[in-house]
């Protein structure tokens, strides 16, 4: 069992800086997942972590031990990777007891260890099977089962998901989690999808061009993001933005206004905010409330058309053109919603419901809303 | 499997078999000349493919077996021809495997390490390969002289010295065993790394096993290539009993008196071990090695 901590952590492949000051402190036994889009560095960290990348500049920790200079071997880590990368040659209990014949462990040690970590993955009848003649799911089982023989401190695990369908991709996500209860270690998860991050983390630490955008508790990010890239990755569907301009704003709300004169007010804390200065708003689809035609709309109403609506049986997705922007916002609706593509809507949002950004894009800081709290476990 | 062919079809398939025979009648008719030579009595090139009287004097006097004519002259064999052969499968052996090492070790860090100078390292060593070997002949020489001086037993004339010689033209193979490293995913290695493995307890228990069929090959080419070399080999090897098949046989043919018979037994000897060797490695030639380590 270990901690890890990053300092400073850069990376460069010669002229391409891919890594720019990863600081970062891992607790024992914690789940963490790194997301963020494609190319924006996830794996190179998690390599780094591995010892697979020379880190070329900063720190790295593991167990309160610097091993930016160990080889891989000796960090206490195992790796499961994108591709599975087992080895073809051998069979599935090879692969699984390479590194423990490598450590110089008999071969009855061996074999009780790989058959307790067949047990725990139900891989049992596939041990004498090549990585052939396997299926997706198996050989998946079978690279996780590779890396929890030999004990390791810290898991890692580079997009483990990504080559499953859908289905297979839900349930093994539930076992990875119920094995990260049962070996209670350390685990880095890499993904680019937010779905994965939200149910498996403890905190997710969400990564942009090579930097930390965010970290936190997965319902903290959805309800509270730090920046606007962080409330456009999390959370699906994603967050409707729109561009407005500060008409007035104090420590309890702010008034803006979009580019067709719309007023919203949003309860965030907009003290010392420049009045006429750029900012984006943002809601979620399922903060908006319909408003029926005949229904006098008060404040925060959007007035809009609708272009494309989705009934899912459970839910109404409503995609709707509103003057204010290019982009469709989507609505969540009551399932029994049926609003055919032209009829008009009328959009209220709850000031309490919209955020806000500046123009770099950081948040303004939002008045907790009840019941929203609650994101850490 | 019945696909449904077109009708133009059945006479490709014809033109497509005649071919194919017309080729390998192409391939196999020097073989079938050589070896009616060897049957054939007397010393001819030339004559009817299919002899009309059958001896096997030729062979007999390829094997050590002294012959007797029949005015009872007894023939003895002119010239140690297993010995010979044993030379050629001794030296074209131990060559082949340290081709093999030097090769793979050598592709394995120019494929997968990164060091300055490797890109010009690697077109260097292909660029002065190119250069026929006959050309280096007098440098050869040379240099073994020397080296004789030192370690007589790597000089001129030992079989030491001719391996020493042929392990200098791995460029070649390493290139081949190189792409063949290129196309095996690094993420295998990665994972052995990861499991504990020194960067040498990877190439050997990881890369290598999935590289056998490109192994195979590279020793085969070294075998053979070994076995019918005859320029380093005519200028390293002095002593009758030191030299290689591909050497001696050329004994037969002096200048007024080409014994062609004995050579083509001789010869077709010489094809012998390259057979039994392809045939062997043949099994290993298997593809897919690979299948099945990363997603599909
Ligand atoms: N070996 C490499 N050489 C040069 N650039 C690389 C190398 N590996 C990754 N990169 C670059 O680093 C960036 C981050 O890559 P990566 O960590 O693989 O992204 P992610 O896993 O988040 O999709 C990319 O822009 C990629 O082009
Ligand atoms: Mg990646």
């Amino acid at each position: 069992m270990a901690d890890v901590v990053l300092k400073g952590i850069h990376k460069s492949y010669g002229e391409v800086k891919t890594l720019h000051g990863i600081d970062l402190e891992i607790a024992d036994g914690e789940f963490i997942v790194f997301v963020g889009p494609s190319g924006c560095g996830k794996s190179t960290l998690l390599r780094s972590i591995a010892g697979l990348e020379d880190i070329s500049a900063g720190e790295l920790y593991i167990g309160g031990r610097q091993v930016n200079d160990e080889p891989p071997a000796r960090r206490g880590v195992s790796m499961v990777f994108q591709s599975y990368a087992l080895y073809p040659h051998m069979n599935v209990a090879e692969n699984m007891a390479f590194g423990l014949h490598l450590a110089g462990y008999t071969k009855a040690q061996q074999r009780a260890a790989v058959e307790n970590a067949a047990r725990i993955l139900q891989i049992e009848h596939l041990l004498e099977r090549k990585p052939k003649a396997l299926s997706g799911g198996q050989r998946q089982r079978v690279a996780i089962g590779r890396a929890i023989v030999r004990k390791p401190d810290v898991f890692l695990f580079d997009e483990p998901l990504s080559n499953l369908d859908a289905a297979l991709r839900v349930q093994m996500r539930i076992e990875i989690a119920k094995l990260h209860k049962q070996l209670a270690a350390t685990m880095i998860y890499v993904t680019h999808d937010q779905v994965e991050a939200m149910t498996l983390a403890d905190r997710i630490v969400v990564l942009n061009a090579g930097l930390v955008e965010q970290v936190g508790a997965p319902l903290e990010l959805y309800h509270n993001p730090a920046t606007l890239f962080v409330a456009g990755f999390i959370g699906s569907p994603k967050m409707n933005f729109l561009e407005a301009t500060v008409v007035s704003g104090n420590a309890q709300s702010a008034t803006v206004a979009l580019p067709q004169g719309t007023q919203l007010q949003a309860s965030v804390d907009a003290s010392g905010v420049v009045v006429q200065s750029k900012v984006t708003v943002g809601f979620r689809a399922e903060h908006v409330e319909l408003v029926g035609a005949g229904q006098a709309p008060s404040g925060n109403v959007l007035q809009g058309e609708v272009m494309a609506q989705e009934r899912l049986g459970d839910l109404t997705y409503l995609y709707v053109q509103v003057p204010d922007s290019e982009h469709l916002m989507t609505v969540r609706a009551h399932p029994s919603v049926d609003a055919a593509a032209g009829s008009r809507v009328w959009l209220h949002i709850p000031e309490q419901w919209v955020y806000m950004f500046n123009a770099e894009g950081k948040a303004f800081a939002r008045h907790a809303v009840s019941g929203e709290k609650g994101g850490s476990r | 499997m019945a696909m449904v062919l077109d009708k133009s079809h059945r006479w490709r398939l014809v033109a497509a078999h005649i071919g194919l025979v017309a080729f390998i009648a192409l391939t196999v008719f020097p073989f079938l000349m050589v070896l009616s030579i060897s049957l054939r009595p007397g010393n001819f090139a030339v004559g009817s493919i299919i002899p009309t009287d059958v001896t096997l004097e030729h062979w007999k006097l390829a094997l050590g077996i002294p012959y007797v004519k029949p005015d009872g002259h007894i023939v003895n064999p002119p010239f140690p021809v297993l010995l010979w052969l044993w030379n050629s499968v001794k030296v074209a052996g131990v060559t082949a495997l340290l081709v093999l090492a030097l090769s793979t070790t050598s592709a394995y860090a120019f494929a997968r390490m990164r060091f300055t100078g490797r890109s010009f390292a690697l077109n260097t060593l292909m660029l002065m390969q190119m250069f026929p070997a006959v050309l280096s002949l007098v440098a050869i020489y040379a240099i073994f002289e020397t080296v004789g001086d030192s370690v007589p037993k790597m000089g001129i004339n030992t079989h030491a010295g001719l391996i020493l010689a042929y392990c200098g033209g791995i460029a070649m193979h390493a290139w081949t065993i190189k792409g063949y490293f290129e196309t095996i995913p690094a993420e295998m290695e990665e994972a052995a790394k990861v499991d504990g493995a020194s960067p040498f307890q990877a190439f050997w228990h990881v890369l290598l096993p999935m590289a056998v069929p490109i192994l195979v090959v590279v020793f085969l080419l070294s075998f053979i290539g070994t076995m019918i070399e005859v320029p380093v080999a005519s200028v390293l090897l002095h002593d009758e009993k030191n030299l290689t098949l591909a050497v001696g046989s050329r004994l037969y043919l002096y200048q007024q008196n080409y014994l062609w018979g004995d050579f083509a037994a001789a010869a077709i000897l010489s094809g012998l071990p390259i057979t039994m060797v392809f045939i062997l490695g043949q099994r290993w030639l298997v593809s897919g090695l690979t299948a099945g380590g990363v997603k599909g």
